[in-house]
């Protein structure tokens, strides 16, 4: 009777192991569904994802004025600054708004594996400050970046 | 010029392990019975030191020599295209394995010689020692070299050279010695340690391996499914899916450790049941491991539960709240494993007559303490926040009135841990000791942690009252007298309320196991002598029956004369073998068993 129990509950078990792999499977193809261009979190993820196709010329366009004549777009190219694309992702925790200008804060959380005992994922945070230019925003800072983030 | 310094800096912990090994071969040969047995004469420990450290060296640089050469081969066959690849390491491969591989060889020879010279070289503790670090050593490498392959299979990293070089040199290396000691076995108990050190420590950090990638391949899966039902505002996301390189990375890791924990644990060591380091491996680390980890995990569980709904969650939402559960509950799963299948495995073993292992008595009073922190935790958390909601100024925060709530979850969640660990395992050690078993008031792990809470209680008493006044001497010297001392000096009085809480009940149980030693000790016992037992192979019965009467392993002789026959005895008999073993003079006792029963004879 308790081998029969054992039985099912490892079949059980299997089962949702099954039934989880496949749930993450479908639920997390396809990427993040993108934001409403005209907010700020929006012109954000539009921004970190134009810097992970290394479509430099779109990244760029979403400085403000003043960063673009600061932060050329030859500054952009050769720049190994986004060393965790591949390993992580950006998750939006808040985006706040005053008057003309907004903040957004992100948590990146970055996965490494090292053989053999393969480990460890952390996470810290990041935070865009963004102002209206005309009716869209753009990128301000962090300023004493080039490009930022 | 740098691989020079580095062979050095290789001699030099070979030379103290060298050292260390000669030093301990000495001390067994003052100690040992087989002091004049021809396992020590013939080679000499000198010679079996030089040979043996040189044959594993060399073997090491000759096969870093040949990893060095094929990984360049494979590079540059299969490898990404690069600019210009560096010809250093081919050069220096080409002359560590031309120059090193035949010093290797004759060393090997030489040392399979010994044996054809002297057959009981099979029995030197130096040369298990040699062929298990090999072993170890080989074992390892292969393991990395496999992780590493493997994350290329899943597409995790580009074409290394290294990985598939490495696998195939030290996995031969491995194989080689492998099949070498399998045919000449391991004659002595000595020998048989060396083995199963081998086998424990190998099966120890695979199964870490086995756990630690296994979890993270849970965390992956429960992160896809909490974020498809309840999905996190992202940004961006590294990789499509959970198939990316933390899984391909954790799966890679997971794989490797199941099948060296596997090939070692469930093949290699099936059959030795009766050791001690086997003990050692089930109940320090695999139990003890699992519950901590389950336990650990369980607290985060709980924590994260009683502050949604009692405590003050810095998130709006539910589901922004609970995010943490896949990296919680994927360490539960795990933990949880590990305790069910090792414990089944214990329970199986086990002695029929029920004998108590220092292991687990080990592993019981680590857990009882780890119970007790929890609660001494949980009284010092409570004392302060009832002393912060009691009186205002004694209050850490400024502003906010729930600022207790998280308090009270953390003293719940501890209570919620501590009082179930603590109690089962505490009242249960404490039955075996009512129930008569008397060896259990004088065991080493009880007496560690009997002086230890006795001992860091009392200092955390002493010291807090110090502190405390100290305070208030200082306070009321300076006339800065105030309830804003409170701030500070609540915890103070938390540790203070928890030691006078454990410590008179702990201190009150030394003293009752002194009583009862100094009773015990008046009556000439036999558990507390060194007995060494003559008996021909096949002696399980006879053993079982004495260990039980003994309640203690004793060292094991094997008679190698024919037709020796055994004795059957009683458990009436094997009592009063413990008393005749009791009542000889002095501390070492041989007791020789053949058909015509048990002789007990003293020794110096």
């Amino acid at each position: 009777m308790a081998k029969m129990w054992l039985v099912a509950g490892v079949i059980l078990l299997v089962g949702l192991m099954v039934a989880a792999v496949t749930m993450a499977l479908v639920t997390t193809l396809g990427g993040p569904n993108l934001l409403a261009a005209d907010s700020p979190e929006g012109v954000v993820q539009r921004y970190l994802l134009a810097l992970q196709k290394e479509d430099y010329r779109e990244a760029h366009s979403y400085l403000s004025s003043d960063l673009q004549t600061r932060c050329s777009l030859d500054d952009f190219v050769g720049r190994h600054y986004w060393p965790y694309a591949e390993e992580g992702q950006v998750t939006l925790e808040k985006t706040q708004r005053y008057d003309g200008s907004a903040v957004v804060r992100a948590t990146v959380t970055v996965f490494h594996g090292d053989a053999p005992f393969g480990a460890s994922e952390y996470s810290y945070d990041r935070t865009f400050q963004l102002k209206l230019e005309g009716d869209q925003w753009r990128l301000t800072g962090p300023d004493w970046w080039c490009p930022p983030f | 010029m740098w691989i020079f310094y580095s062979l050095l800096n290789l001699l030099v912990p070979l030379a103290v392990i060298g050292g260390i090994v000669a030093a301990v071969t000495a001390w067994r040969r003052r100690e040992t019975f087989e002091a004049s047995t021809e396992a020590d004469q013939g080679v000499g420990t000198v010679k079996r030191l030089y040979f043996y450290a040189s044959t594993f060296a060399y073997m090491l640089v000759a096969g870093i020599g040949v990893v060095l050469t094929a990984r360049y081969v494979l590079d540059e066959m299969f490898g990404p295209p690069v600019l210009r690849r560096e010809t250093g390491q081919l050069a220096l491969g080409v002359a560590l394995t031309v120059i090193w591989t035949p010093i290797w060889a004759w060393h090997r020879l030489t040392v399979q010689r010994f044996l054809e010279e002297e057959p009981a070289e099979r029995r030197s503790i130096l040369r298990k020692l040699y062929v298990y670090l090999t072993l170890g050593v080989t074992a390892a490498l292969v393991a990395h070299a496999s992780v590493e392959l493997l994350r290329w299979l899943f597409g995790a990293r580009p074409f290394s050279g290294y990985a598939v070089a490495a696998l195939v040199v030290w996995s031969t290396a491995w194989v080689f010695h492998w099949s070498a000691e399998s045919e000449e076995g391991q004659p002595s108990e000595e020998t048989w340690i060396v083995r199963r050190l081998y086998l424990y420590v190998t099966s120890a950090y695979s199964l870490a391996m086995l756990a630690v990638g296994a979890s993270f391949a849970i965390y992956f899966v429960l992160r896809g499914v909490y974020e498809g039902l309840y999905p996190a505002p992202l940004l961006l996301q590294g990789e499509e899916g959970i198939w990316g390189n933390g899984m391909k990375n954790a799966l890679s890791v997971a794989l490797v450790g199941a099948a060296l924990w596997a090939y070692h644990w469930l093949y290699a060591a099936r059959l030795d049941k009766r050791s001690d380091l086997r003990q050692l491996y089930l109940y320090i680390l695999a139990i003890l491991g699992g519950v901590i980890t389950t336990l650990s995990a369980t607290g985060v569980v709980v924590f994260g539960i009683l502050q949604w709904l009692i405590g003050t969650p810095e998130e709006a939402s539910a589901a922004a709240h609970f995010r943490f559960l896949p990296g919680a509950l994927s360490p539960l799963v795990i933990g949880l494993s590990l305790w069910f299948y090792h414990w089944q495995t214990v329970q199986r073993e086990r002695s029929p007559l029920g004998q108590l292992r220092a292991a687990r008595q080990t592993y019981a009073y680590i857990m009882a303490a780890l119970g007790l922190g929890a609660l001494a935790a949980s009284v010092i958390v409570l004392v302060s926040t009832a002393m912060g909601i009691a009186v205002t100024s004694a209050r850490d925060v400024l502003v906010g009135t729930d600022w207790w709530r998280d308090r009270i979850v953390l003293v719940l969640t501890l209570l919620l841990l501590g009082v179930p660990v603590w109690t089962y395992y505490w009242f249960s050690m404490q039955r075996m000791v009512a129930a008569g078993h008397a060896e259990e008031r004088a065991s080493s792990p009880r007496r560690i942690l009997l002086f230890g809470v006795v001992g860091v209680g009392t200092l955390a008493f002493l010291g807090n009252i110090s502190y405390l006044l100290f305070v208030f001497l200082n306070a009321l010297l300076e006339s800065t007298l105030s309830l804003t001392l409170l701030v500070d000096a609540k915890w103070s009085m938390g540790a203070v309320v928890a030691a006078v809480l454990f410590v008179p009940y702990y201190w009150l149980t030394l003293h009752e196991d002194r009583k009862a030693a100094k009773e015990s000790a008046a009556r000439p016992s036999a558990r507390r002598k060194s007995v060494t037992v003559l008996i021909p192979e096949g002696s399980g019965p006879f053993l079982a029956g004495l260990e039980t009467a003994l309640r203690a392993k004793p060292r094991v002789l094997c008679r190698l004369d024919p037709d020796v026959g055994m004795p059957e005895l009683s458990a009436d008999d094997f009592r009063s073998v413990e008393r005749r073993i009791g009542e000889a003079p002095g501390d070492r006792v041989l007791l020789v068993a053949d058909a015509t029963g048990v002789r007990v004879y003293s020794y110096r």
